[in-house]
């Protein structure tokens, strides 16, 4: 059984797991399983919902990695299955949107100024997440992947299987969105 | 953000600038939301999501392939995997254990100078720290930290304020076990609902709040008083015995200061949403004197008489210890409800914006009818001078209203078992804990609080007469406190006591349980004569001039001359008497269980009689020339003259109070749907 070295690619690891290689899925888990669930959780807004949502992404990998062309970028893929079990998850619960705000109360680095001030900034940054979570899922996933995760509108494009200028407008109006939203909230 | 997105956005945000969208200022603001935010990484457990995967694909694999036999590798994945998750569900059982409970409560945000001490060792406390039992915090100024346990709890300790952590863990059962100490300063706390089993307290320097699932702040000030606000749900609150240093080592002594907290845990008070409470040290202090002053003298061991003696003693300070103090939230107005607002919906992972969900669930004003609607009381009195709608609950909650606001309320910490009275500037209680509780009429201040032997019981009442108070006990045990609480003397009666003793110049008309009643010189605190009155319950008798008019459980309703001592005529009713008599305008009004209502003249003759075929034992009022009747369940009007009834209303459920006249109107309370209002 050969080592997996930490430099080797996507698609090689891909190759690799094809042959049986056990640990070459360990090595793709290890590098999508934090981003992805960051996107899903984000995505969903709901920090319970997305452990079960990422098992689905990588089971579905798992058992389809077969169907992976290693032409295409495996982060693409990944991606792709992983914004569709979102949509998946979407229509089967149906169920009210709630957000993760809460839970980011570390948005806040500098300790300057009050701690009323402080707490203004921290419900800037509430108004923000929940501004990102009122989002259409279509400019969300697109505001997410391009904002959070700094993928190019190439890669975008091939996730969502959509033209790149679709991408690129989709991640204007969500900008304005965001905004409009936080402008109507009086926090800017 | 990657430089070539954030100036992307940027642009964006300039363009909404350009198209008059935005200000100036509001494009700035936005610029920096969207360079500070960032979307921090969910926490993962890659083994173990790992192993989830295998163990879940080998099963579909195994499904799809039936006519494959799982290989030697899958075969082993799925022991591995197996027991991963089995060790993983045992580390989940066995970690919640008593034994060493890891830290478990996690420092979210810490702003300022803020430091924790643990085994001694004081270390700045940063974000991501977490936080177990024996740990304190302490803020410095313009600094606070917020902690979680869980998603259960959350406390915000504000500046200057020291705060530690004795536990905050779930035991071995899951129950929750939360132990905390505010020394200093203001602690803001939103706890998760609790459920069977849990148990939560707040400990200050001069009071403990035991929770029940809540959001609420405390403050200690400098003096040590302590202020509680609760925003949702209900704490209770009671004192703690303050001794400076560390206390009593001997054994007898111990014991004193836990009979004492015992106690006062035994009366604690109920504190509801929308309510402040406020514990003052002066309070804590005294009742600390007090027991200084046992401790002085500690009886020794196998001395009974001198044991009980201490047990008695110690009873009775603990009763007299002021009770936590209530207020509204208009009396008192709050200063962290916002606050604590934002808290619960933090705890709860929000879902709106603060603002939205405030002004949504923001509480409505006071609606006395709705309050009245579903009001349980045991007692209702009025006070016309002050306006006040005065309600007792069974529970020892009063609430006092006037003009459809509540201007006060008091918990006593214990049901109230006899009806208040009221001498126009104080109102008086009895409480189920053997209390004398004397509250200002004005704004409900606990004025005084006296122990005495034995609750009053079977519809007796307090008795004010003179400058003085009287309480004959279910213990036998006749009582007269002055007007600021001094306990002037005491009687031992032959037996129990069930009436309201009755003043009459410096006679006092106590009916007791060996069928007499009792006539007390209060100057001489001798009894001067006996009256064989039969039992008598709950009925108070009536003293006019020479004459004495009683009824009794038998029955009867009599006329004594007392300055003969004989009786001058006797009249037979159905079923009992419990319910005071009534004079009014040369007639005697009296109701009884049989169903009974009669009017008699003061010379025993029979005016009219009705039977209302089901049991009376409220007291009747007469107002003009109406006679109010209360049976259980239904409201009768009669007129005086006739003994007809004018007209009648039946309540859904058994009526649960005594009727109180204020103005126009007329009040009772029912077991199940509220208090009743009608307008005489």
């Amino acid at each position: 059984m050969s080592e997996v070295s930490v430099t080797i690619g996507d698609e090689d690891l891909v190759r690799q797991f094809k042959k049986g290689e056990q640990k070459a899925f360990d090595e793709l888990y290890l590098r999508y399983a934090s981003r992805l669930k960051r996107l899903i959780m984000y995505s969903l807004g709901d920090a319970d919902e997305s452990e079960d949502v990422l098992h689905d992404v990588f089971m579905r990998v798992f058992l389809h990695i077969d169907s992976f062309n290693t032409d295409m970028a495996f982060s693409s893929w990944i991606y792709r299955i992983a914004v569709n079990c979102c949509k998946n998850y979407r229509k089967k619960r149906m169920k009210e949107k709630s957000t993760v705000g809460g839970d980011q109360m570390d948005g806040i680095n500098s300790p300057e100024g009050s701690p009323e001030e402080l707490y203004i900034r921290e419900e800037d940054m509430r108004e923000f997440y929940l501004a990102v979570d009122s989002l259409k899922e279509k400019f969300k996933t697109v505001f997410l992947l391009r904002f959070d995760h700094g993928m190019q509108y190439s890669q975008i494009s091939n996730v969502l299987d959509c033209p790149e200028r679709t991408a690129k407008w989709r991640m204007q109006k969500a900008v304005e969105k965001i905004a409009d939203r936080l402008k109507s909230r009086n926090v800017v | 953000m990657e430089p070539h997105i954030e100036k992307e956005i940027i642009a964006i945000v300039e363009g909404l600038r350009e198209d008059g969208r935005c200000s100036d200022a509001q494009a700035r603001s936005l610029s920096s939301i969207f360079k500070r935010s960032r979307f921090d990484d969910p926490p993962i457990d890659a083994p173990r999501g790992l192993s989830r995967v295998r163990f879940e694909a080998a099963r579909v694999r195994g499904r799809h392939t039936s006519a494959r036999a799982f290989t030697a590798r899958t075969k082993v994945l799925m022991a591995a995997a197996s027991v991963f998750i089995i060790a993983g569900a045992a580390f989940l059982v066995f970690s919640t254990g008593d034994g060493i409970i890891p830290p478990e409560t996690a420092a979210e945000a810490v702003i300022g100078d803020v430091t924790f001490e643990r085994s001694g060792t004081v270390s700045v406390l940063e974000a991501g720290a977490l936080l177990g039992g024996g740990d304190m915090v302490r803020t410095g100024p313009r600094s606070f930290a917020d902690l979680r346990f869980r998603d259960e709890v959350i406390i915000r300790i504000k500046q200057n304020s020291l705060f530690r952590i004795d536990r905050l863990a779930r035991d071995r059962n899951g129950s929750l076990r939360a132990g905390l100490d505010l020394s200093a300063g203001t602690a803001l706390l939103s706890f998760k609902k609790l459920q069977r089993g849990d148990s939560a307290e707040v400990r200050t320097p001069t009071s403990v709040a035991g929770v029940r699932g809540t959001s609420f702040g405390v403050s200690v000030s400098e003096n040590r008083d302590v202020r509680f606000e609760v925003l949702e749900g209900t704490i209770s609150v009671r004192g703690r015995v303050v001794i400076d240093g560390a206390g009593p080592t001997d054994e007898t002594a111990r014991g004193v200061l836990e009979g004492v907290e015992r106690r006062l845990a035994e009366r604690a008070v109920a504190v509801e949403a929308n309510e402040v409470c406020e514990v003052k040290e002066r309070d804590a202090r005294a009742l600390a004197k007090k027991i200084e002053e046992i401790l002085l003298v500690l009886p020794e061991k196998g001395r009974r008489a001198e044991e009980r003696r201490l047990d008695d003693a110690i009873t009775k300070i603990a009763a007299e210890t002021a009770t936590p103090r209530i207020y509204t939230a208009v009396e008192s107005p709050p200063a962290h409800f916002l606050e604590l607002k934002q808290m619960a919906i933090i705890r709860e992972g929000g879902g709106e914006s603060v603002v939205t969900r405030w002004e949504r669930e923001r509480p409505v004003e006071f609606d006395q009818n709705a309050w009245m609607d579903r009001a349980r009381v045991s007692y209702v009195i009025t006070d016309d001078a002050r306006q006040l709608f005065i309600a007792v609950g069974a529970n020892g909650r009063i609430d006092a209203l006037r003009l459809g606001t509540v201007v006060w309320r008091f918990r006593c910490g214990s049901p109230v078992n006899a009806q208040p009275v009221s001498d126009g500037e104080i109102v008086y209680l009895a409480t189920a804990d053997e209390r004398i509780i004397a509250l200002s009429l004005d704004n409900g201040k606990e004025l005084w609080s006296r122990k005495i032997d034995g609750v009053l019981h079977f519809g007796a009442r307090l008795s004010i007469g003179g400058d003085g108070i009287y309480a004959a006990t279910a213990k036998g045990r006749l009582y007269r406190f002055n007007r600021r609480g001094g306990e002037e003397w005491s009687l031992r009666l032959p037996a129990a006591s069930y009436s309201t003793p009755v003043l009459d110049g410096n006679l006092l008309f106590v009916p007791v349980q060996d069928g007499k009643i009792h006539v007390v010189d209060t100057v001489l605190r001798i009894v001067v004569m006996r009256i064989d009155s039969g039992k008598i319950i709950g009925s108070s008798v009536i003293v006019r001039g020479d004459r004495l008019y009683y009824a009794n459980f038998d029955g009867v309703v009599a006329c004594h001359n007392i300055r003969r001592d004989e009786t001058e005529w006797r009249y037979q009713l159905n079923g009992a008497v419990t319910s005071d008599p009534v004079i009014d305008d040369g007639f005697l009004f009296v109701v009884s269980s049989g169903g009974d209502v009669v009017k008699l003249s003061l010379d025993g003759r029979v005016a009219w009689r009705a039977d209302l075929g089901g049991p009376v034992d409220r007291s009747p009022v007469v107002t003009g020339s109406s006679l109010y009747v209360l049976s259980r369940r239904v409201f009768y009007v009669f007129d005086t003259e006739k003994g007809t009834v004018q007209w009648s209303l039946v309540t859904p459920s058994e009526s649960a109070s005594n009727m109180a006249v204020a103005g126009t109107m007329m009040y009772f309370g029912t077991e199940e749907n509220g208090i009743y209002r009608i307008k005489k």
